[in-house]
């Protein structure tokens, strides 16, 4: 569970990235974080998993106080950031064997683990191989692969799908629900709103920093009470955000 | 012709601004001004050669000083005439296959609707461009010297361009038709980074030989003894006769005062242009396909039962973090050249330095510090100089450690990735073990090294060996833990190029120029207590001991407290 209360992030003290953020995500649950590039969804990320401080506001996953306790909280989460360009001189192997050892997972559990994932993302024969001569989609498979070693009860996804070819993509959608469906929280962002349609138990559309909608599909439709597709009521929500008269500095303004 | 020149605008700048390259030199995102270096990327290049260029002037004066008193000045010019082709080899190889095979940006140009002849000769000159900076870094300067200290003519002058230009062409075609080959039909090559390294290696090995050969000519001239030329005469009036653009080179340039040299600079054209054709008659035929072959990616090895097993081993936190550390030091030639490499390279340039100076008269280094062994193998300096040998320790640990720039780099060369550093489970404290580690070891073994090889050549007694590396070890673990410290204040997070975490950067010269100045305050701080006791040498020593201790456990005390609040104020 990921309880945010609050949180506001500012970048130089000028840009407001994300502004009063409030948000539970419950056990059970896969949550999709929607918005167009720029809404602040990594920074909302980031601060969940610990990389960045909040201005204001607290963040706890499973009780734990992600600045009090960052150790703590670390070893109950893990984070694949939208950049998949890790230690590119490690072998996959190397890589992932680094990352069990730091999370301390037992012999037998990295090796079956490893074997697992390695297997459902089509990776077994290429861990001897360095990480620099993988491809885009390799590296982002493997960082999920050393993501997801350690089996803690909350994933933090950034845009994971990225990259990914079709066959990988959807067994990482069906780890999603599978993980989910044993009590575990799964909150990942994303572009692509046919995943969020399909994937979500709830899903929340962020942009310019402030959360415009919380719910299931379902609510969300209601809300807007007609039967169009995502796309048309996100371009609806998001659209009016971004092209508020309100979202442009004064000198712009001016210069209008 | 105009899309060759189109290719060559861009080529060319990006070249001298790679060879030029220093962190820190290109404009960063962030950055609101560009440096005078980024804005000049040809100043940058200068900088980085003037070194060579004025070792090299000051050879051609000594070396034309000396052989003009015999009559024999002459044989300067077939003594560079012999040694350009050996360079040009030697870089060609080197900037030939990096330049021609290693760079990404190939795929970028092959995709433009420009004829693959143009963009080989486009490549071709750039690569060029490179060897005509080296080979004119190490030779104009010193043709230059010697023409003014000979008295040559004003055709002479004239001539020295052409000389330089025609014999690194010929043997720079020459060289690339067997490179050609080797690219195309074997798998030389192929492992970018090992190719790099050894490279660096290659290219350090002959500053350093170049930079002694000068050392042992200054001290020669210093004693009036005739200098040694660069290669023996006998060598190089034979060699030659197999190098016919560096004949003609040669008889061009000593003919340089009659019209003779004109016939001579025909025929070394004309043998140039016999080169190149044949060069790009080969290059048109395999420079294609040994690219494309090179992109091709290596035969897939699986890992056993066994294999995947035991590589997956269980170590702890802080062993998993160190191996981590070393290996991602280890395999990037950029970082292990900047950090242990030059470690290694400094003193032992140093010390080389001090031997060829020091026995170019022909005297045994027995008989060059007989003084000193027979005065260290008494007692008397432990009574009368100990805080001397205390002052030299320490201050020498700090010095020598100085050029071990692995702990100041330690954040930096993490770039991007310092988001796993702040990611995974591991307590700051671990992670400071772990960051520090092989600066740490490295600089220890290195002065471990250098005290039993100076300690064994002066007859150190075991307590003074002892206590050499004690107290080397204390300064070289204080320069080592400083390094983080202002590593930790001032990361450099966000690059592009390896070059930019640890070249240059801000806590790379801080921290080397930082210890420099710190060695220096301890030799003052030496000789003041020494004042102050009026002479007490076993206070001024405890002092300073002490003092060496207190930095020790300061700087320690400081890396822990800023590691802890790292993760907190660097956000990425």
């Amino acid at each position: 569970m990921i309880s945010i209360h609050e949180i506001s992030k500012s970048y130089d003290q000028k840009t407001q990235a994300v502004e009063s953020l409030s948000l539970e995500i419950y056990d059970n649950e896969i949550f999709g974080f929607l918005g167009p590039n720029g809404a602040g969804k990594t920074t909302s990320l980031k601060m969940i998993s610990g990389l960045l401080l909040p201005d204001h506001g607290s963040i706890k996953v499973n009780g734990i106080d992600v600045v009090a306790e960052p150790l703590e909280a670390k070893k109950n989460l893990s984070f694949v950031s939208d950049d998949p360009n890790v230690f590119l001189r490690l072998k996959g192997i190397e890589y992932l064997r680094f990352l069990a050892d730091v999370y301390e997972v037992a012999e037998d559990v990295r090796v079956e683990h490893i074997k697992d994932l390695s297997h459902r993302f089509g990776m077994s024969n290429v861990l001897d191989q360095k990480i620099q001569s993988y491809s885009h989609g390799m590296r982002q498979k493997i960082v999920l692969i050393g993501a997801l070693i350690h089996n803690p009860p909350t994933w933090v996804l950034d845009e994971p799908m990225t990259g990914l070819d079709p066959s990988s993509s959807y067994q990482l959608k069906n780890m999603m629900r599978e993980h989910a469906d044993k009590g575990n929280t799964v909150l990942f962002s994303t572009h692509v709103l046919d995943v969020a349609e399909k994937v979500c138990d709830r899903l929340g559309v962020i942009a310019e920093g402030k959360l415009l909608f919380v719910g299931t599909m379902a609510e969300l439709r209601e809300k807007h009470q007609d039967d169009s597709s995502l796309e048309s009521i996100f371009l609806e929500m998001v659209g009016e955000e971004q092209f508020s008269p309100f979202a442009l500095s004064e000198e712009e303004a001016g210069s209008l | 012709m105009r899309k060759y020149l189109l290719l060559l605008r861009v080529l060319i700048p990006e070249s001298v601004r790679g060879i030029g390259e220093s962190g820190g030199l290109r404009p960063g995102k962030k950055r609101k001004r560009a440096s005078l270096f980024a804005e000049k990327p040809w100043l940058a290049l200068l900088v980085s050669y003037s070194f060579i260029m004025i070792y090299s002037a000051f050879f051609g004066v000594a070396l034309t000083g000396t052989l003009k008193l015999s009559g024999l000045e002459d044989q300067f010019v077939s003594s560079v005439a012999f040694m350009i082709p050996i360079i040009t080899v030697i870089f060609g190889f080197m900037q030939g296959i990096s330049s021609l095979y290693h760079e990404s940006k190939i795929d970028f140009f092959l995709a433009l609707p420009i004829k693959t002849g143009t963009y080989v000769a486009a490549k071709l000159t750039e690569v060029y461009l490179y060897i005509f900076i080296t080979v004119a870094s190490f030779f104009l300067p010193a043709l230059l010297a010697h023409a003014i200290v000979a008295g040559r003519t004003v055709g002479f002058y004239f001539l020295i361009l052409p000389f330089v230009i025609f014999s690194s062409i010929a043997p720079f075609a020459v060289l690339l038709i067997p490179v050609f080959v080797l690219m195309r039909f074997t798998r030389f090559a192929r492992n970018k980074d090992r190719f790099q390294l050894i490279s660096n290696l290659v290219f350090m090995v002959v500053i350093m030989t170049f930079a002694l050969s000068m050392s042992r000519v200054s001290s020669q001239m210093d004693m009036e003894q005739t200098p040694g030329l660069l290669v023996p005469e006998s060598v190089y009036s034979r060699g030659l006769r197999f190098l016919p653009s560096s004949l003609f080179a040669d008889l061009m340039l000593k003919n340089a005062s009659s019209w003779q040299s004109l016939w001579y600079l025909l025929l070394l054209a004309a043998v140039t242009m016999v080169c190149v054709a044949i060069m790009l008659l080969v290059a048109g035929k395999l420079y294609l396909p040994g690219v494309l072959g090179n992109k091709g990616s290596k035969a897939v090895r699986v890992l056993t039962q066994e294999e995947f097993r035991k590589a997956l081993k269980p170590r702890s936190q802080t062993r998993a973090l160190i191996s981590k550390e070393w290996k991602l030091l280890l395999r990037s030639p950029t970082f292990f050249m900047q950090t242990i490499l030059s470690s290694i390279i400094m003193p032992l340039a140093m010390i080389l330095g001090g031997f060829v100076g020091g026995t170019a008269g022909g005297d045994s280094m027995g008989s060059l510090f007989g003084d000193q062994m027979a005065y260290l193998q008494t007692d008397a300096w432990w009574r009368s100089d100990l805080w001397i040998v205390v002052m030299v320790l320490v201050a020498a640990g700090i010095f020598f450690g100085s050029f071990n720039m692995a702990s100041s780099t330690a954040i930096s060369r993490q770039g991007q990735t310092f988001q796993t550093s702040k990611l995974i489970p591991a307590a700051p404290h671990r992670q400071l073990i772990a960051w520090v580690f092989p600066g740490i070891s490295v600089s220890g073994l290195l002065w471990l090294l250098t005290i039993l090889f100076i300690g064994t050549f002066l007859k150190f007694s075991p307590l003074l060996m002892l206590a050499a590396t004690i107290i080397g070890w204390i300064s070289c673990y204080t320069v080592q833990m400083a390094g983080i410290c202002i590593d930790m204040k001032y990361p450099t997070l966000s690059w592009t190029s390896e070059n930019q975490a640890v070249k240059n950067s801000k806590s790379a010269m801080i921290g080397m120029f930082g210890s420099m100045g710190l060695a220096g305050v301890v030799v003052a701080l030496s000789f003041l207590l020494n004042a102050v006791t009026q002479g007490n040498s076993a206070i001024t020593s405890a002092f300073m001991l002490a003092f060496a201790l207190g930095l020790a456990g300061f700087f320690t005390w400081l890396a822990r407290r800023m590691a802890a609040e790292l993760f907190r104020h660097v956000e990425i």
